[in-house]
């Protein structure tokens, strides 16, 4: 289930919305795993487990103010994301990224793949999770937004205070580098597997 | 190899549909430490007399941390790494004198213990050998650590304030 598709029966979200901690709990039992995962694909490192607490936090604390309008989903969605975006775009964040760039980290270094002499799924999906993350911080972001997420190159501009042309280079960069997985899975056509199937 | 042109149109749909495919992750359980925060005791409001008592204490901490403070900002053709190092060894004099208060708020001792590690994972990063770390990269890193030290002066400062109340 992606984050954008999470719901609430009503009676519920009312009482979350009124603080009852019962209903609080529903919400976050119903939502945790979506947002776990897009925080992680957007931030690949230690700092996810922080940003899923901070992010249900900042909607418990803004939920008597959410009017419905726009699905809730859709609506703590956005609260992961600028969670996210704040931390990403921190000055501090910035230098040590560079750091673990420059050392040749990446979060998923530890994930070997299973020994298989053709591709199989488990290995072309953990392949292509290993590109996403080495990819620079900003470019992953608008990749997985625009790709996954189905956000507008105007809207992920507007997320980042830059011009369209800024979401479409990165776009373009995380594509050229993403080429890599193309390449190597594009021998498996026809697997049963919908990540091999390229 | 291939070359640095864009995408097709097929293979961006193909890839497209294979970050959707990604499997989604099993999350942490932090609804514990959710709770604790959302359970949180309301801020007692301070009586008249004990904030008169705060500000008269602030007034004198914040006398004798002007007292450490620079008198005037580094000279213009002093170099930034040596003007970064005198402000840095000023602000840890001056929180070297403070009194480490127990009984600010949770709040403020959070902040506090959370500028104390992220100084100590800047001091960490200073330590890499410069063969790997640049000058400007190093500069920056004394910034952020001159940064640090002020915010920490002004929470220890605001915790001690809190704890005449």
């Amino acid at each position: 289930m992606r984050l954008k598709d999470f719901h609430l029966r009503p009676e519920l979200l009312n009482a979350a919305r009124a603080g009852d901690r019962a209903a609080q709990e529903a919400f976050y039992r119903g939502a945790a795993r979506a947002a776990y995962t897009l925080i992680r694909r957007i931030v690949p490192g230690s700092a996810a487990e922080d940003l899923l607490q901070e992010s249900f936090l900042d909607a418990f604390r803004a939920l008597p103010g959410f009017d419905g309008r726009a699905p809730l989903g859709a609506w703590f969605r956005t609260i992961v994301i600028r969670r996210c975006l704040m931390h990403v775009r921190s000055p501090w964040q910035r230098s040590r990224l560079w750091l673990e760039g420059r050392c040749g980290e990446s979060p998923l270094d530890d994930l070997q793949p299973p020994e298989a002499p053709d591709h199989d799924c488990a290995a072309a999906q953990l392949d292509l999770e290993r590109l996403l993350a080495r990819l620079p911080a900003t470019t992953r972001v608008v990749v997985w937004l625009f790709d996954v997420e189905g956000y507008s190159h105007e809207e992920i501009a507007a997320m980042f205070g830059r011009s369209t042309s800024f979401s479409k280079s990165q776009l373009a960069r995380g594509h050229e580098r993403l080429r890599a997985w193309l390449d190597s899975n594009s021998s498996t056509e026809g697997a049963p597997c919908a990540a091999v199937k390229l | 190899m291939r070359g640095r042109e864009a995408l097709t149109e097929s293979e961006a749909r193909r890839l497209r549909e294979a970050l959707n495919d990604l499997s989604e992750l099993e999350p942490p359980p932090v609804w514990g430490r959710i709770q604790q925060k959302l359970t949180r005791p309301e801020r007692i409001a301070p009586r008249r007399w004990a904030v008169a008592a705060a500000i008269a204490a602030a007034a004198v901490i914040g006398v004798g941390l002007w007292r450490l403070m620079p008198a005037r900002p580094p000279a213009a053709a002093e170099p930034p790494m040596v003007a970064l190092k005198a402000q840095a060894a000023r602000l840890e004099g001056a929180l070297a004198v403070m009194p480490r208060s127990r009984l600010a708020r949770g709040d403020t001792s959070l902040a506090a213990a959370q500028l104390e590690d992220r100084l100590a994972e800047v001091d960490a990063l200073l330590k890499v050998d410069s063969a790997v770390l640049a000058p400007r990269d190093r500069q920056e890193l004394w910034q952020r650590r001159v940064s640090l030290l002020d915010s920490l002066v002004r929470v220890r400062y605001v915790a001690n304030a809190e704890q005449s109340l």
